[in-house]
């Protein structure tokens, strides 16, 4: 069955693209720790749960590259120093 | 080199650091005595995946030693002891394992809950080009949220706080089967 596509407009004042949706077959779930000044670290994690790739035109200037349109979330899992928490909860 | 002394009181030494030496000497080639931890040691040295009862005489010499993350280190060669799944790139997995062997103790962590999370998910081991990361590869038929919603459970209770011994080395992978 064909997968129904979609229209996609990434700036408000630029063309419009038709977007195939491309199911994701492997996604490895690396987390980047990043050290912060304060002594937090946060841990975090990119989210892609849907894909899609324009197939009506590329992206302008691009050697004819497809445009990818990406839904994605971010997790974020701080550790945080106590001396940091505020006295009271909020 | 390999303290052949050690093996006359077996039971003074704890079970991971005998097999850990057992190991240490069949790498290098030294001349050991017998006994029945040496046999589960050639075992799973020479034929890893022979027989059921070879993996379970070794059970308790896999518990190795936990830190404080509960990782658990054991030497390279033991990954076919306990690993239950397939491996893909054996030599790059090996390899990995050998620059950060405290890989091996995640693995064990790792296939315990994440065979528990996808029960009927096959696990895969899978080394990188440069041998350096190690995969966990998790071949499931769930979509690609209820998948993520499962892994999310796994790295909050548990891979979070662990992988710290890794150094980045080790991380898992969802492939989504049809």
């Amino acid at each position: 069955m064909a997968k129904e596509t979609y229209t996609w407009r990434p700036a408000d004042d630029g063309p419009e693209f038709e977007m195939l949706p491309v199911e994701i077959v492997r996604s490895e779930e690396s987390w980047v720790k990043l050290f912060l000044e304060d002594g937090t670290v946060l841990r975090v994690k990119i989210v892609v749960s849907k894909v899609g790739r324009s197939i009506d035109k590329p992206i302008p200037g691009r050697n004819g590259e497809p445009l990818y349109h990406i839904q994605s979330g971010t997790i974020v899992v701080a550790d945080v120093p106590k001396e940091l928490y505020f006295t009271e909860g909020g | 080199m390999f303290p052949s002394d050690s093996l006359h009181g077996t039971l003074a030494v704890d079970d991971s650091t005998l097999y850990a030496m057992h190991l240490q000497a069949l790498e290098e080639d030294a001349e050991v005595e017998s006994s029945s931890y040496y046999a589960a040691a050639i075992a799973f040295t020479v034929a890893p995946r022979a027989a059921t009862w070879t993996r379970y005489l070794a059970a308790p010499i896999l518990r190795g030693h936990e830190d404080a993350t509960g990782a658990r280190e054991v030497r390279p060669l033991a990954m076919d002891a306990y690993w239950r799944g397939s491996i893909r790139n054996r030599a790059r997995v090996l390899d990995a394992i050998r620059k950060t062997p405290r890989i091996n103790g995640l693995l064990i962590g790792a296939q315990d809950r994440l065979s528990a999370l996808f029960p009927e998910s096959p696990l895969i081991l899978e080394g990188d080009l440069d041998g350096q990361q190690v995969y966990v590869v998790v071949q499931t038929s769930l979509d690609v949220d209820a998948a993520r919603d499962v892994l999310d459970d796994f790295d909050r209770s548990w891979w979070l706080e662990s992988m710290g011994p890794a150094n980045g080395n080790m991380s898992v992978v969802l492939e989504f089967i049809t």
